[in-house]
């Protein structure tokens, strides 16, 4: 009945039914009450809205939470050796997506009993959390209790600011229940858990198990996972490895949050209590293979795509054989002894944290160029400095077969007779490494696996500056060559790689293939971005056939009767060649095997040498190069470099150029052979006389 | 009657009994035999094949009683004692360290009668001396007392060249030594003894003639150790005689890098810092400014003073080369090196060396192809390079080829004593089928064999002869051009 009928009914216009039970100041009051409190009401929601306004409440839409929606872990980019194995990514930040149901029920367990108890029922904001935490505000004017749902912490991680204001907050509220809308519970729990920052550069709770373990997610234990869950609160405060007592109190606070939601017994809890967390400094896999290799293969790649590398998801495919570089790592590791033992030399005063002596590995494949091991340094902690593609360094003796390929190919043959005898060149004057060698005479063969420094010389003036640089350009050398006449015994700087390319050229009948390290890049679904071309099209025939398998001879004979004698065991299958610069500031061998080119430095940083010593690349580089050898010789499908036609061999005496049963093997083109069968010279070797009737 | 013509026939027979009266020649030989006979007796000791017992023969009256026949001592007393068999007696040192040697010789002889065995067996003997004093001595002895050759055939070595002259003069047997007369006894008149062999001190005139002929007036001479002292002697006396002047003469040892340096050094002032001082601070002070990074002190070397002409290196084709480079090596501007037969190889001009080029080395051997005797030798084209086995070889055959068909020509008149056999060879004229010799006479006065010297010169990879002496004659005479 409704006021007009009840008024209707008494037909007493002056009768208030209600009201005549009511005495008229209540009545006022009551409407003053009621108009205050509309008013009231009005004005605090005015107030409200203005202030919603201003702090753009009204702003916020559903559009905003795309990028959480939509979210997708940033993936490191993966670096694949030549069998497709991963050894290496790229990332600026640590990146380990995992999905949901892979992670580690205890972990999951321990974050929302420690974060967010009530996650899978409520829908998006914890209203209980959230009037403790006004009461805490109303007493201290401050936001400190954190009631803060998962859902909350991802809007603000994502959208917003972590400043602690009420407009923040009133938007991560509204944020918060819409993004429940939109994404099921257990997408939220994923991205929570593999996007939020945990410290150390990681993201995620994987790339904190591998940071703060050195292991994988599915390796860590409860204990773990508990000091892993504390760390959303505050990932540096809790820094395991800064700060291990505050980091192990939150793993406590973790544990005690779980065993109180009933996610542990409590058995288990002091089980994971006493557990003793064991720190491993993060190890990444990038530095566990092929360190150098690897920043190698980033410069590379950058250049070739043009693109960012780190964290954009690229599949890149790599010339890297995971078994020739672990031989090459041991190999260089292995040098220390001999490395030490040469540090003797050097005065103690004169070495510093820049002169340490180092040793590094280049291993190619000659036939296609692709780099198969790269150890640029002896501890990739110490130095990065790639000294196998950066640094610059004379080659000594091991350019000289730039000038002996450029010799023979200009008619000149092994069995070719030199006088070793002092050679100057305008103020130049090179000496041999042994004086005794002067007054003697020699095959060219023999002054090449000698490293007699004056037939060099010599040739080389005979040749013509001017072309040995180009000979030693279409070789492969592209550092720049100074035009001086030390060049020839190698005094101009150049980079292992060019050395590797050079030697490449007599291991491959001549031909030179430009190196790679990257043979495809792909995105994350395969498209590909970039590929190598094949060797057929990288490369190009520098030299005959017939000229590079004489060099291959000349190399074995160094390993034969030359400066590689005492490692001739392995010289059926690896040759090569030694240089020494002056003072043994550098110290190379540069070998082939008819499956590899390995070109191996090793000496001081610094412009330091072993002067006054017997170091050379004899004693120092050849051994642990063969050491390298022996390792990969299993390896080896072809033990055999292949003679090509046209091609002779003969025993040859070594000094005299004559055949001689009871010389060493020389090999020549067809229709070069020699022909004499004696010398005048043989009989003064044996007698120190010639035609002396009246001394007689 | 009967009484007195015994008596007087028994006087005269008396009378003829006794000595005739001695003559002074017969004098004379007794005197000559009673001094050589102590060295008759020790050397008959000393023969091989001599028993025991026969050691200490009665050989003094053996010999004094021939003495009674002799008229003079210089008919030989080996004639009248013992007689000759008109044989040719060679002492050779077929083992021991100087084998080698005589080896060579012996292969030259035989081979020489290769299709006339028979008289080589009749009318050669060949005794080893095996490279031994004593074994020398032995086999003197058998020749003397056993072989009895008419002419003796030896000394290929100094020391037995210097035995064999002694023997030769004190029993008089002609004797043809194959080694030339050494320096210092070249004064010595000799009587028996003949020297069949180039003669250094005819190659050094030839070379020193030649040098005055081009104008290389001052000279400076390097050279091994003890070796070439005859030739540097007679090409500094003979030099100076023409008007060159020797402006030093260094030796080294040969198998030492730094010894030969030294010695270059020496000879064009290289380093010698005294009077240079500010010559080498100028150096230094360019140095500095061409490399102000730092630069070897080795590599500032003064450069060297040119105060000669030529320059005579008197050691083998091999250490010429190393010298050759060793003089470029020091800037030392490219000049006429000259040399003797050691040069002569294939290698001296192979590889080529432009440094040598004009350079020029003196040989007793002129074309390899006209070689006297029948002695073939494989050789270059040109006949100017022996090859490598020869080369050496071919010098003792020549000498020992020379050395039996002297002996040979001495002998076809069948001499009576060995006396006739050295006035036979002294006047013995040069065969006409030997036209390589070019002289009248085998022998000069001092019995030196006359012998040809040739001089050649470097041309690239060839040899250019150019001159030759003949052996009697002091003028060089143009090799025609092949």
């Amino acid at each position: 009945m409704t006021y007009e009928d009840r008024a209707n009914k008494n037909q007493d216009p002056l009768v208030d039914p209600i009201g005549s039970q009511i005495n008229r100041p209540r009545r006022v009051w009551l409407w003053l009450i009621g108009i205050c409190s509309v008013l009231g009401l009005s004005g605090a929601g005015y107030v409200s809205f203005k202030w919603l306004d201003k702090i753009d409440f009204f702003a916020l839409n559903d559009d905003m939470l795309q990028s959480i929606v939509t979210y997708e872990s940033p993936d490191n980019s993966i670096v694949f050796d030549r069998n497709g194995e991963k050894f290496g990514e790229f990332y600026s930040t640590h990146y380990v997506y995992t999905p949901l149901e892979d992670i580690p029920r205890d972990l999951v367990r321990a974050v929302i009993a420690v974060e967010d108890r009530r996650f899978f029922s409520h829908s998006g904001i914890d209203v209980r959390a959230m009037f403790r935490a006004g009461l805490q505000y109303i007493k201290t004017r401050r936001l400190r209790q954190g009631a803060s749902t998962l859902t909350q912490q991802l809007v603000r991680n994502f959208l917003l600011t972590r400043e602690k204001t009420m407009a923040r907050k009133v938007k991560e509220i509204y944020l918060a229940l819409r993004l429940e809308r939109k994404l099921s519970k257990q997408r939220i729990l994923e991205i929570y858990l593999n996007s939020l920052f945990l410290g150390n550069g990681s993201y995620g709770v994987a790339a904190a198990a591998q940071r703060y373990f050195g292991k994988p997610l599915s390796e860590i234990n409860s204990a773990e996972s508990a000091l892993i869950a504390g760390l959303f609160q505050s990932p540096s405060r809790y820094n395991p490895q800064r700060f291990p007592k505050k980091a192990k109190k939150r793993q406590k606070q973790v544990i005690r949050a779980m065993v109180a939601s009933k996610k542990v017994s409590a058995r288990k809890a002091k089980k994971m209590l006493n557990t003793k967390l064991v720190y491993t400094g993060y190890n990444s896999i990038n530095t566990q293979i092929a360190p150098y290799f690897i920043d190698y293969v980033r410069e590379q790649a950058k250049n070739l795509i043009q693109k960012k590398i780190k964290n954009t998801g690229l599949r890149i495919h790599t010339t890297l054989d995971r078994e020739i570089q672990m031989a090459a790592q041991t190999t260089i590791h292995k040098s220390a002894h001999a490395l030490d033992r040469a540090r003797a030399y050097i005065e103690e005063s004169r070495l510093s944290k820049d002169n340490r002596l180092e040793a590094s590995l280049l291993v190619t494949q000659p036939q296609t160029g692709e780099i198969l091991a790269m150890v640029g340094g002896r501890d990739y902690n110490h130095s990065q400095f790639n000294r196998a593609v950066q640094a610059r360094r004379s080659p000594g003796s091991a350019f000289k077969p730039v000038i002996y390929s450029l010799a023979l190919e200009q008619g000149y043959k092994w069995s070719d007779m030199f006088y070793i005898s002092p050679v100057a060149v305008d103020d130049y004057r090179p000496k041999n490494y042994s004086s005794d060698s002067y007054l003697q005479e020699a095959t060219l063969l023999k002054a090449f696996y000698k490293s007699i420094n004056t037939t060099v010389i010599e040739l080389g003036q005979d040749l013509g500056m001017e072309e040995v640089l180009n000979h030693a350009k279409k070789l492969g050398i592209l550092s720049t060559l100074k035009d001086e006449i030390g060049t020839m015994l190698g005094a101009s700087e150049v980079t292992m790689l060019d050395m590797a390319r050079m030697y490449s050229i007599f291991a491959n009948k001549g031909v030179l293939v430009e190196p790679i390290a990257i043979t495809k890049i792909t995105d994350r679904e395969g498209q590909v971005l970039y590929e190598a071309p094949p060797a057929s099209e990288r490369e190009t025939k520098v030299v005959s056939e017939q000229i590079a398998y004489l060099m291959l001879e000349g190399l074995r004979s160094v390993m034969r009767y030359g400066t590689g004698y005492a490692f001739r065991n392995i010289s059926h299958f690896a040759i090569g060649k030694t240089g020494t610069s002056n003072d043994a500031k550098d110290n190379w061998f540069c070998g082939i095997t008819p499956e590899t080119t390995a070109i191996l430095w090793a000496g001081l940083d610094g412009n330091i040498g072993f002067e006054g010593s017997s170091v050379s690349a004899v004693k120092l580089a050849l051994p642990i190069w063969a050491n390298f050898a022996k390792r990969i010789e299993k390896l080896h499908q072809t033990l055999d470099f292949e003679a090509p036609k046209k091609i002779k061999s003969h025993k040859v005496h070594p000094n005299f150029g004559s055949l001689d049963n009871a010389g060493v093997t020389m090999h020549f083109l067809e229709g070069l052979e020699p022909k004499k069968t004696d010398t005048n010279l043989k009989a003064i070797s044996l007698s120190g006389k010639f035609r002396e009737i009246f001394e007689r | 009657m009967k009484i007195i013509l015994i008596t007087m026939l028994t006087i005269s027979c008396s009378l003829l009994a006794t000595e005739s009266p001695v003559s002074t020649g017969q004098v004379k030989c007794q005197q000559f035999v009673q001094s050589k006979l102590p060295l008759y007796k020790k050397l008959y000791r000393l023969q091989t094949k001599l028993s025991p017992e026969l050691r200490d023969p009665d050989l003094e009256s053996v010999l004094l009683s021939k003495a009674n026949d002799c008229e003079t001592p210089s008919q030989g007393l080996i004639d009248l004692a013992m007689g000759h068999k008109n044989k040719i007696g060679i002492i050779l040192p077929l083992t021991g360290v100087d084998s080698i040697i005589g080896l060579q010789y012996e292969d030259s002889i035989r081979t020489l009668f290769k299709n006339h065995q028979k008289a080589f067996d009749d009318k050669v003997i060949i005794v080893d001396s095996k490279s031994n004093k004593t074994k020398f001595h032995r086999a003197v002895a058998d020749m003397v007392f056993i072989h009895k050759p008419a002419i003796l055939l030896g000394g290929v070595t100094l020391k037995e060249a210097k035995l064999l002259r002694v023997w030769s003069e004190t029993l008089q047997i002609p004797t043809l030594i194959m080694r030339n007369k050494w320096f210092s006894q070249d004064a010595l008149s000799t009587k028996f003894s003949f020297y069949v062999s180039p003669d250094q001190r005819q190659m050094a005139r030839t070379l020193s003639t030649y040098m005055f002929g081009r104008g290389l007036r001052r000279y400076a001479i390097i050279h091994p150790k003890e070796k070439h002292s005859n030739f540097i002697a007679e090409l500094t006396s003979h030099g100076e005689k023409i008007g060159l002047t020797k402006q030093a003469n260094q030796s080294y040892d040969p198998l030492n890098i730094k010894s030969i340096e030294a010695a270059v050094k020496s000879v064009f002032a290289i380093d010698d810092v005294t009077g240079r001082e500010q010559e080498l601070l100028d150096l230094i002070k360019k140095k500095e400014e061409e490399y102000p990074d730092g630069y070897e002190n080795k590599e500032i070397i003064l450069p060297p003073i040119i105060e000669i002409d030529g320059l005579v290196v008197l050691d083998h084709f091999k250490n010429l080369r190393h010298i050759a480079s060793i003089l470029k090596y020091y800037n030392v501007p490219k000049m006429p090196l000259l040399g003797s037969q050691n040069w002569r190889a294939k290698e001296l001009v192979e590889p080529k060396d432009p440094y040598l080029s004009s350079s020029v080395f003196v040989d007793y051997i002129g074309s390899y192809n006209e070689l006297p005797y029948r002695l073939k030798v494989n050789s270059d084209k040109d006949g100017f390079f022996a090859h490598s086995r020869e080369a050496q070889m071919v010098d003792y055959w020549l000498i020992a080829r020379h050395s039996i068909q002297i002996a040979i020509r001495a002998l076809r008149n069948l001499p009576v004593s060995r006396l006739e056999v050295a006035s036979h060879i002294k006047s013995l004229k040069t065969n006409s089928q030997t036209p390589f010799f070019e002289s009248s006479t085998v022998f000069d006065p001092r019995h030196r064999s006359h012998w040809p010297t040739f001089l050649f010169s470097i041309q690239g990879d060839r040899l250019l002869p150019l001159f030759k002496r003949p052996s009697s004659s002091n003028r060089l005479v143009a090799t025609p051009r092949q």
